[in-house]
């Protein structure tokens, strides 16, 4: 059985993905805030170091999968935390276990948002991030902005995740670890249970077609499922791919895009 | 005539409405959104209707002004699509005769 590593594991889809694995026998590791096996803020240089530090001691021999899910909406987090948490804290946590990975061809996760195909993103922060990822400059830039525009940037720092996990795919993939991003759609998790009301307007106005005329949450194992296979061997063909589980979401609203 | 319903669904923004003037097993296609910028629409299926404009009418930006009712079977209007408008017609190309549904509707421009 494996090591499978994964941030924000003690609650919604990570804590759901996290029983998956432990139930098929893995050993798993959650890195979270609080609750976790390490404990550490994602959203700090020091907390990721930490929890680097940790991961080297422990497992030297190296990991199997790093599913990279620690994240907060927009909506009410300050935009400064949205770009380091969900941005940084996911692009540093990969590269930092790319050695341990490599150990054991292991494979990364990332887990995006299927809110990148809706045109919400900020495409500047976007560019940021992929193309000048300075983290202390991008966060002094967003600092000011409303927290009521997050989703804005909640959905940029998805995209650009998405789009660091395709471009950095052939190079891990030829060095023998996977790199592939999930893409969920609205899921009931601790941070949709917390919606601001036109929060809710709008993620309604994102159907998930698999759940037609019911409640437009999809359940966390839904996607929990997804990642698990995603991180598995058993997914030995991905490589570099957005996959999208959001039950016909993204296929409803954009069906041409194929490619 | 169905046109009128299709009609007030879409001035009052209301997709449950809106998909009701269609078969269950229906066709909409719009190809006036690549004209801007976007992707054309290519809509199967009266709840995929629903779905579709629920979208459109929330978080799409899009509206119509103006209609105007040619005949039985097409609207000229105003296509509004986030602020960018499109002079567009509607066309009914079939309608279920049991039911006085559409089965097939085009949005061409205009």
């Amino acid at each position: 059985m494996g090591v499978y590593v994964i941030t924000g594991a003690t609650s919604g889809i990570g804590a759901k993905t996290a029983e998956i694995l432990a139930k098929r026998g893995h050993e798993v590791v959650n890195i979270d805030l609080k609750g976790g096996d390490i404990n550490a803020n994602l959203a700090t240089k020091e907390g990721r170091r930490y929890a680097l530090d940790e991961l080297h001691e422990r497992y030297p021999d190296g990991i199997d999968a790093m599913i990279c899910n620690a994240g907060v909406s927009g909506g009410r987090a300050p935009i400064p935390l949205i770009i380091s948490l969900n941005y940084f804290g996911a692009t540093t946590m990969a590269e930092g276990v790319f050695d341990l990975l490599r150990k054991r061809h292991g494979s990364c996760v990332v887990t995006s948002s299927n809110s990148i195909a809706q045109g919400s993103a900020r495409m500047d922060v976007v560019g940021m991030l992929n193309n000048n990822p300075d983290e202390a400059r991008i966060v002094n830039l967003v600092k000011d902005y409303d927290p009521k525009v997050g989703h804005t940037f909640y959905a940029a720092t998805k995209y650009s995740l998405a789009r660091w996990a395709r471009r950095m795919s052939a190079q891990w993939g030829a060095s023998g670890v996977r790199l592939n991003a999930v893409a969920p759609g609205n899921v009931r998790t601790a941070m949709t249970a917390n919606m601001l009301p036109e929060q809710r307007v709008a993620m309604e106005a994102l159907p998930v077609p698999t759940h037609y005329g019911e409640e437009p949450l999809m359940d966390p194992v839904e996607v929990a499922n997804v990642i698990a296979f995603v991180a598995s061997p058993e997914a030995s063909g991905l490589n570099g791919v957005v996959l999208f589980a959001d039950g016909g979401t993204d296929a409803l609203l954009h069906s041409e895009k194929v490619y | 005539m169905i046109i009128d319903d299709y009609i007030k669904a879409l001035r009052s923004k209301d997709h449950r409405a809106l998909a009701e003037c269609f078969v269950e097993e229906c066709r909409l296609f719009d190809y006036c959104p690549s004209l801007v910028g976007r992707e054309n629409s290519f809509v199967y299926g009266r709840k995929a209707v629903d779905m579709f404009f629920h979208n459109q009418f929330v978080l799409g930006g899009y509206s119509i002004l103006d209609p105007h009712m040619v005949n039985s079977r097409t609207m000229n209007f105003y296509a509004n699509y986030r602020g960018t408008i499109i002079h567009a017609l509607a066309q009914i190309e079939n309608v279920d005769d049991a039911e006085g549904l559409i089965q097939e509707l085009v949005i061409r421009p205009a």
